[in-house]
């Protein structure tokens, strides 16, 4: 078990390479352990192989080690069946699919697909683009100043009655702050309304649970949980997807073609045309098992420390902004504009300081334009980061002010 | 040896933030419009927001004034300052010359002694080793240019 983030650190060789590179744009990608790496070059050099067709070894044992994460993802976030488990290429690619699949469906004209102010893009894109298509209406829930969810918003939009999608974020990766779905979901099934949840930011904050979530979709990205990049899942209610038709379209997903007639197959298969990112779907399966062998109260404890030791040293700086308040946040995110000095140069020194952060609008533009800025910096930690880390962005702030001093 | 490796800008490159930029950053020249512009454009770049207007006054075919406003980052802000100074007096076609040879610069293809005529200018001959900041250092040009062609609007995205 690892139990200390020492312990941890060893696992990771970009940091091993640059023992004072401070990584905090985990929000944007997370570094990646040795497991992964292993998994993937194992992969490429031992049995390389296509998965579902072949009829020899190597692809035997692919397709078996492939379909054992479809097992583990299914384990790691509690879903009922791994048929309820579909591997796409990321999370927006997610997003998109049930838009197309189940949107066309089911979404009318006079419908609505409810979004909230702190969306990331790809739960915005995808449903602004269905509403327009099927003469929907697109409500969005607002944020209040804290940066929490106006619940109060929520209900009377969902009590209208022709909500029938809720699109929404686990956790926000501008703020950090963590969206009650348990309760969010509930309202709205009982307003007639299905909910599509964005777990993105999430995986490497908390062990989902999909029962208690409550939730009919959710999606999920394979690089934002130490995983390889161009994987990520899908999880949707079985009978929901049994009456999805498909999205992509191609080799894979179908029981038979003829020029006549083409019959499709059940979920998963479905919605996996094409050859899958095999070794992304192996990587994601050896981040599984790295995280599994993370002690969780290492892992709360590690949390929960980054989190109020970065939230105390930025409050202690006067010229600096928050984006929502550090006191609702979940997840040690941080974005925050510095008086006088636009977050793109802050970015460049910092870089230049060997910090790495993010600046821009983080994929979420209206979320910047309610808090009246065009963009931020963005410090995101995760379990490889230490208090020093925090320490040195701080130092990292004071050369941006100095240079800026002049 | 790694091929994989991303290199590391030399020392000078690094020096993004001279005391130059800085300086234009903090006391940007020509930071003004002018009402009674000739040509103008308007410059964005959505991404970071950076956003500047370019006005000129054109007359007998020389840039007898221009001004920038707009608000963005040091190295778009300094660079904006800069070029008005540069292109102050000058027509649109040396104003064309004087581009050309600037965002071969950005991109990091200027010969010495081109980098050398472009005087205070060349200051941002680093910008290449930070493709993200080349947009920002571009952007006010990009604006004066679609003035000078008579376009309203440039976005970099």
């Amino acid at each position: 078990m690892i139990e200390s983030v020492e312990q941890l650190k060893t696992f990771f060789p970009r940091l091993a390479q640059d023992p004072a590179y401070v990584y905090l744009d985990t929000g944007a990608t997370a570094l990646k352990p040795l497991p992964v790496i292993e998994a993937v070059t194992r992969f490429y050099q031992e049995h390389s192989a296509s998965v579902h067709r072949g009829v020899y070894a190597d692809s035997e044992f692919t397709t078996s080690l492939f379909e054992k994460v479809r097992e583990q993802v299914q384990s790691w976030i509690g879903a009922s069946q791994p048929r309820e488990v579909i591997f796409t290429s990321g999370t927006t690619a997610s997003i998109n699919l049930v838009a197309q699949s189940l949107g066309g469906e089911i979404i009318k004209a006079g419908d609505a697909v409810l979004v909230t102010e702190a969306e990331h893009h790809a739960n915005i894109v995808p449903w602004f683009e269905l509403c327009k298509t099927r003469n929907a209406q697109l409500v969005v829930c607002k944020v209040r100043n804290d940066g929490t969810l106006d619940e109060e918003h929520f209900k009377t939009l969902l009590s209208r009655g022709n909500v029938k999608i809720c699109a929404l974020t686990l956790i926000s990766n501008v703020t950090g702050i963590r969206n009650p779905i348990e309760k969010l979901s509930e309202i709205a099934r009982e307003n007639g309304s299905l909910s599509v949840v964005d777990a993105a930011q999430a995986m490497l904050s908390e062990r989902l649970n999909i029962e208690k979530l409550g939730c009919d979709f959710l999606a999920f990205s394979s690089h934002k949980m130490f995983g390889p990049s161009g994987t990520g899942v899908l999880w949707g209610k079985y009978k929901l997807l049994q009456a999805m038709k498909p999205f992509l379209l191609g080799g894979a997903m179908i029981r038979s073609v003829s020029f006549e007639r083409i019959l499709y197959d059940d979920p998963p298969g479905r919605f996996e045309a094409g050859t899958p990112n095999i070794e992304g779907v192996l990587g994601l399966g050896a981040a599984l098992e790295f995280m599994t062998s993370i002690n969780p109260v290492f892992w709360t404890s590690h949390k929960a420390k980054l989190l109020q030791y970065a939230s105390k040293k930025l409050s202690q700086l006067s010229d600096i902004k928050l984006i929502g308040s550090a006191d609702q946040k979940s997840s040690p995110i941080f974005s925050f504009t510095l008086e006088g000095v636009h977050p793109h140069d802050i970015g460049t020194l910092l870089d230049q300081k060997n910090i790495a952060v993010r600046a821009g609008h983080h994929c979420a533009e209206p979320l910047m334009k309610r808090f009246g800025v065009t963009a931020t910096v963005r410090a995101s930690l995760s379990l490889y980061n230490t208090t020093q880390d925090i320490d040195r962005l701080i130092e990292g702030l004071e050369y941006v002010r100095e240079v800026f001093a002049n | 040896m790694s091929l994989n490796t991303p290199a590391k800008p030399n020392a000078q490159d690094m020096q993004l933030y001279q005391q130059v930029v800085l300086e234009h950053n903090k006391r940007p020249r020509n930071f003004c419009t002018l009402d009674h512009a000739t040509h103008k454009a308007e410059g964005f770049n959505p991404i970071c927001g950076d956003h500047y207007h370019v006005n000129m006054v054109l007359v007998d075919g020389v840039i007898q004034e221009i001004g920038f406003q707009g608000d963005g980052c040091a190295i778009s802000k300094a660079s904006a300052s800069m070029m008005t100074e540069r292109l102050k007096g000058r027509t649109p076609e040396e104003a064309n010359e004087v581009f050309q040879s600037f965002r071969k610069l950005l991109a990091g293809k200027s010969k010495s002694e081109d980098a050398e005529k472009l005087g205070k200018l060349k200051i941002f001959s680093g910008v290449y080793q930070f493709p993200s900041r080349v947009k920002c250092a571009g952007l006010a040009w990009h604006a004066a240019k679609a003035a000078l062609d008579g376009d309203q609007q440039i976005s970099t995205e």
